[in-house]
Parts: C-alpha cells; structure tokens; sequence
C-alpha cells in the first residue's frame, strides 16, 4: 500500500474519544462522549451535511424537479442495486450511494443500500421507533437459534426513555405487553378507515391490535426541533426539524458542547491495535481527497459505521494477536448478518366511508404489533412472528362510469377522489444463521485500497413459511374489515432490502461464541465498542433505530465510568 | 411502464458479480446525458395540440397545452428513451401527421374539434390493434400513441397549474386531522403522479 502516514505531532491527532460514523448511533454516541466532558473526534466516510443548508429538494414541489421526481432509466440501469430501494428518486439522491462508488461482490443477491453523509442514513430513514420486549431479547434462549442476548428488557428500558426524551417520538401508549410503552409526544390521528380497521380486527381477533404508528415525528416542539408541519417530505430532510436525524439533534447538541471535532470524506481504513496493552490506541484513515493515510488516537473507539462497514473495519484491523479480525476471537464476526423479511404485501379496496376524508398528510402509518408465537398463539410450522404497518387513502384517480379513452369526462376522473384503499405491508423477523455471512475478498479492493465485501445470504424455511402466513393473515384481517379486491403479493425483492441489516458482531454472553458483550464492548479489547446494527443478536420484528440508539447511550454511560475507574 | 421494467429486471446481475464495478472501472459517470432535446418546435407545438385533444381545457382546469406538456414530453422523450424508443415515437409523430394530410389534406392544428377527435380515435384503434398484435406474437414494443397519451398525463398531472387548480395543492398542511367530511366535487389532495400510473390511465382503454 502506498499511503504515507503523516508525520504530524501524535499529541495533535489524539482526543479521548473516537467515533467512527455520524449516522443514527454516531450521532448518539458522539452526543453523549461531548456532554459527558470527553475532547470527541468524529469521523465520517462521507461528505459534511449540515441541517437545513444541505436539504437542496426540501421545498421542491413536484414540477420543479428535472423529470418530475424520477430517475432516468440509463441512471437506474446503472445501478441495478439501489434502484430496488423504495426511497431512492430525484428528490432524495444526494443521499444515496451510487453502486459504482462502493462496489461489493453478490455470492448470494444480497442488496445494500447505503447513504454516506454525515448524518448516514438517518436522513432518510423510515423513523419507526417500537421499543422490544422481553419476547424479544428471551427468544434466542427459548428456541435456540442464535446465541442468548446478554441483556434483557430491564437493562435497556430506562435508556429508551432516556432517548426517546431527546428524539421526540409520536405515539400512543396502548398497553401492549410486548410492545412496551415509551416517553410519547402526542400521537397522530388515525383516519376513518383506520380507525374502522382497528375496531375490525380487535373485535373478531384475539390479542391483535391496530394502533398508530410510533415514529421519530416531532408533533410537538423538541428543544429547537419541529414541530412537524405534516408535508410527508422527511426523506429529503426537513428544513423544519419536523423528525429526528443526527443532523437536526445529535450533532448539533454535540457542536454546542464544544468537545466536538467532526472529519468528514475520511475513510476508517482500520483500528489501531497495540499488542503490549492488549488495547486499541487509535484508528488509521484514509482522506477520501488526498487518499492519504493519517492517524487518530484516544482512549476509546466507538464504532459506529453501519452494520456492514463497522463489520468490514474489524475485519480489516488485523494484527499477530487478531489475525482474523479485531476481537475475532470467536470466529463470529461477519456471520449471522440478519435483515427483515419485508417481502410480502397485502392490499384492497374499501367502498365504505365515502362521505370520510382526512385533511393534511400524516408522516406515519397505523402499526400492528407481532400476534403470532405470542401468549396463546402457537404456530407449529414457524418460531418468531411478524409485524404489519397498514395505511388507508383516498387517493385522486377515479375513472369508475368513464368509457371516454379521452376528453373532459376523462380529464375530470383524473381528478375525482377514489375509494378508500388500504395497504398492509409485513415485517417478518430473520433467523440468525451462522452460513448467512459477509467476508472480505481476497482479491478485489476499492477506490480506497479497502477489500471488497462479499455476501453469501438467503432467507431460509422459517423466513418462507413466516412470509405464507404474513400474506394469508394479513388478507384475512382485509377480508374482516370488508376490504373487496384484495391482492396479496409476495415480491421477490431480495435480501437487504430493509435497509435493517443486522448481526455481525453480536452481543453474547460467552466470548467463545460472541463478538460483544453486554455492554457492548470487544470480549478482547475493552476499549473498543460497536453500538450500530452489527451487535444484534437476534432481529425481532420491530425497528431497529431505536434500540441502537438506546444501547449506544448506555454503552458511553458505561465507557466513561470505566474510563473514570481507570478500566480502559 | 410495466414491459420496460420486465425488461430492465432481465439486466439484473446475480451471482458472484461486482455490482457496480464495470462502471466503476470504466470511470463511466452516472449523470444524465444533457438535455437536448430531439424534439424541434413544430414536434412540440403537434404534441401540445395533441395534448389539448386528449386533455382539453374546461371551465374549472387548464388544458394539455397551457401547461405546456410538449416540452415535458420533449424532456422525458430525450432524457428516458432508448434511442429504438425515440425512432419510434419520431416516426409516430410523422405518421400523425400523414394521416391529417392524407384524410385532410391539413395540418393537425388545421382540423376542427371533431376532426381532431376523430383522429385520435383512429389512434386509440390502432394501439388497441397493436397491443393484440403485440399479445398474438406478431409484433414487439409499444405504440407510440401509448407513449404520446402516457407522457401527456404524467406532464399534466404534475404541473404547477394543474396541482393549484383542480387539486387541493397543501405544500405545508401544518395539520394532520384524520377525519373530515367529504362531500363529492370537494377537491382532492395533490399527490404525485408517476409514470406508472399515468401508463395505467393511458392504456385503459387500449
């Protein structure tokens, strides 16, 4: 490799903290190491994106945008991969990672979707916030795949509320045992439809509920933040702090304290290991416009690059104590990479209600927490459950009595308000499986001289007979609720397509067997801590972001009163 | 565009392949191609006319014309279509215009509302016999009249006139209320319209 390491003064390149990634849990990690006192360097792959400034679509209106919103096909046909994300379209793709600039090799069609910015993918991510439940965290112990989380409900509960506080989450509190209730701003209105959707289902189902959707939409003013104006343009960041990103809230909390130093366009090539201390000293980074290698060191390192790159960075710090990867003791690094089966959807058409309609546009969808393998429901063909979100509309388009090919009664359906439609999409929870795995390749390197990532990942019998049964129970409950032309779809979409990709350093209780303990921290190096999506042991069916974010606050809790008893 | 996309999932690479890497390589840019446009000023004006025949103006909306759904297509035509997809949709504005010439000897501009209408009658009529042609085996791809009517309802439904006059056009609702009363001829909510849909209101009745 021919980077030169610079010959600054190591004194100037040193801070107590570093944080690698500002996306979801970068964020909170670096919120939480500034206000706890700690000198923080933060560094991101990506360019700077700064809250408002950056949002060039924000206030675009559909007409103002080069092909009205759409991608031109030689753009898509270019990147075959991102252009299977749904989010993916003119007015979000500065946000989105072109395939050709992060190329990644396919063994097994795995699709990652990446956003690499300061603020990562928190920009435009779905902002679904359910906190788990013991039925989660329990569920490796009582049916044996994957290993035992090392942490259970009570441990992280009180740092979903200590997060939640800070990012602003809508809901209601519904009393679902196993969907536990958070520190809410008040909930969204579900609409007519909705609403006779839930009575349907609550009334002619044991243990299932309809409630709306809990999500990091700010329907009162947070701090500085919101409150949302109901646009249903998050994707493209909101210029009014209307959601929760690491742009609007974490970063700049982190700038007020003074103790932050953010990189962007800085590459973590590898962490720093010194054999003698058996710690990590620092990390090595590659400036993305000198390509030059350089050096930071501290006392602590956050991980917190995304699954697969805070995976890809372990892997590549190797060392004679670490031959195969940071912490690799275990040989469990880089295995059980998980996402959520989001393959199945149900949809129909509701003729009742046409004297309902609802005014503004909601941010958030009505949620129907996971009823199977839960309290009396026992399936004998799969373990797990799944989750739905379900939204009813009235969209413009109604060409019902139209025969006319073209003209004023044609021009007039385009504008007539239709039925009511309603849409359920599935969320089924993904198996831990040691043979679904990333490798680095042996060969093949990027731009940055970093080895490719290889994927090698399927869904597997419980994921296919989950998703029969998301399909089938999801039309039943249309069918109850008087729900006509229903369609179920299974889409074939592939693998990764969440955007939930999770498990490859996960948290355990044995190091012979896990990558990460309970706090989070390497079983082999004390001072190194992955806090993104790579420490989930097991994937539940809810959204994830919000139980990183709460590991991540606990985990620099726990780091700084180690580093203050002199532990790291 | 339904053949289109089935078309494009057939380049979808599998198995063992670097995704992205060929371009990647070959230092090949992913920004569009400029827009130059194929269309010159009479295409577009015969689109516009065309336009205001299959979306004419009324008492409470604009027409095909005044948002100017020529130069839309103009746009889409040269930034979205193969350069196969563009020969036909050149040769199947000429055929228009033979077809005025050769029933009118006019122009289509020339020809009354009746005319005009007529006309595009005997397009929908041939775009119904080619998609049967198309279901038979006997041809491939799709009809220009198909192209012409889809991208002038997408050009349509997404304008600023069209958003602010026959939609309720809410850029910052500031309010969500689930439930209100609606009364039929109350306004609907402007919501994007894409070209898939627009494709499903073009062939319809095809």
């Amino acid at each position: 490799m021919s980077y030169i390491i610079t010959g600054k003064a190591k004194a100037g390149n040193t801070y107590d903290a570093i944080v690698i990634g500002s996306g979801i849990s970068g964020g909170w990690a670096a919120k939480e190491f500034c206000e706890k006192g700690l000198k923080t360097l933060v560094l991101e792959r990506g360019r700077n994106v700064e809250h408002v400034k950056d949002y060039p679509t924000a206030m675009k209106e559909q007409w103002e945008f080069p092909h009205r919103m759409e991608i031109p096909p030689q753009i898509r046909n270019q990147n075959p991969i991102l252009d299977k994300c749904y989010a993916w379209n003119e007015s979000t793709d500065h946000f989105f990672v072109k395939d050709e600039e992060h190329p990644y090799i396919q063994k097994k069609p795995f699709h990652w979707i990446k956003g690499y910015q300061v603020g990562g993918k928190s920009l435009m991510w779905a902002r679904m916030t359910q906190r788990w439940s013991d039925l989660d965290f329990e569920a490796n112990a009582k049916d044996g795949y994957g290993v035992d989380w090392p942490i259970r409900y009570k441990d992280i509960a009180p740092w979903y509320s200590y997060v939640e506080k800070f990012v602003g989450v809508t809901g209601n509190k519904d009393g679902i045992p196993h969907l536990p209730d958070g520190e809410f701003l008040p909930p969204f209105e579900m609409n007519c439809l909705e609403k006779h959707v839930k009575a349907t289902i609550e009334e002619r189902f044991e243990e299932r509920h309809l409630i709306i959707g809990r999500r990091a939409n700010h329907t009162e003013r947070v701090g500085n933040r919101g409150p949302c104006m109901k646009r249903d343009r998050c994707y493209r960041g909101c210029p009014l702090g209307g959601y929760f990103s690491s742009n609007s809230a974490t970063i700049p909390a982190a700038i007020a304290t003074g103790n932050l130093t953010l990189r962007p366009d800085s590459v973590v090539h590898s962490i720093i290991y010194d054999e003698e201390s058996g710690k990590a000293t620092g990390v090595r980074v590659i400036d993305t416009h000198t390509k030059e290698m350089m050096e930071y060191y501290s006392k602590v390192v956050f991980v917190n690059a995304s699954t697969i790159n805070s995976t890809l960075i372990l892997m590549n710090s190797t060392s004679s104590r670490f031959p195969n990867g940071l912490g690799n003791d275990s040989g469990q690094l880089g295995k059980n990479l998980m996402d959520h089966n989001y393959e199945g959807a149900v949809s129909g058409q509701h003729d009742g209600f046409k004297d309902g309609y609802y005014d503004g546009k909601r941010p958030v969808a009505t949620y129907i927490p996971r009823f199977r393998n839960v309290g009396n429901d026992k399936r004998t063909d799969y373990v797990r459950g799944f989750s739905f979100s379900f939204e009813a509309l009235r969209s413009p388009g109604n060409m019902e009595g139209i025969d006319a090919p073209f003209g004023a009664d044609f021009k007039n359906g385009l504008f007539r308000l239709g039925s009511w439609h309603g849409g359920m999409g599935g969320m089924g929870e993904m198996l831990p499986y040691e043979e679904n795995q990333m490798t680095l390749s042996k060969e093949e390197t990027d731009q940055w001289g970093m080895p490719l990532v290889e994927f090698n990942c399927d869904f597997k019998d419980n994921e296919y007979k989950m998703l029969d049964d998301i399909v089938n129970s999801g039309a039943e409950m249309l069918e109850a609720a008087g729900f006509k032309n229903i369609k179920t779809r299974i889409r074939k979409k592939g693998i990764g397509l969440g955007i939930h990709e999770m498990g490859t350093a996960r948290m355990g209780r044995d190091p012979k067997t896990s990558v990460l303990n309970g706090n989070n921290q390497l079983h082999a190096v004390k001072n190194v801590f992955v806090t993104d999506g790579s420490c989930m042991t097991s994937g539940a069916c809810q959204n994830p972001s919000i139980t990183y974010m709460a590991l991540t606050a606990r985990a620099v809790d726990f780091a700084v009163s180690e580093l203050k008893k002199r532990n790291l | 565009m339904k053949r289109r996309e089935a078309l494009q999932s057939l380049g979808v690479l599998f198995g063992g392949t670097i995704v992205g890497a060929q371009a990647f390589l070959s230092g090949c840019s992913t920004e569009a191609p400029p827009v130059s446009g194929i269309l010159n000023d009479r295409k577009i004006k015969l689109l516009n006319d065309l336009g205001e025949t299959l979306l004419p103006t009324t008492a409470d909306s604009p027409g095909a014309r005044q948002v100017d759904v020529g130069n839309f297509i103009n746009d889409i035509v040269s930034a979205f279509y193969t350069p196969e997809e563009q020969q036909i949709f050149l040769d199947g504005l000429k055929a228009v215009t033979d077809l005025c010439d050769k029933q009118f000897s006019k122009t289509y501009d020339q020809l009354s509302p009746e005319e005009q209408t007529n006309l595009c009658l005997q397009l929908e009529a041939a775009a119904k016999a080619h998609r049967a042609a198309v279901d038979r085996g006997e041809k491939s791809g799709e009809h220009y009249y198909v192209m012409i009517k889809q991208l002038t309802i997408w050009g349509y439904l997404s304008s600023e006139e069209v958003a602010k006059t026959a939609f309720k056009h809410m850029p910052v609702p500031g309010k969500y209320e689930g439930c209100i009363d609606y009364t039929p001829g109350d306004k609907a909510i402007f919501q994007e319209t894409g070209r898939g849909a627009s494709y499903w209101y073009a062939v319809k009745s095809i």
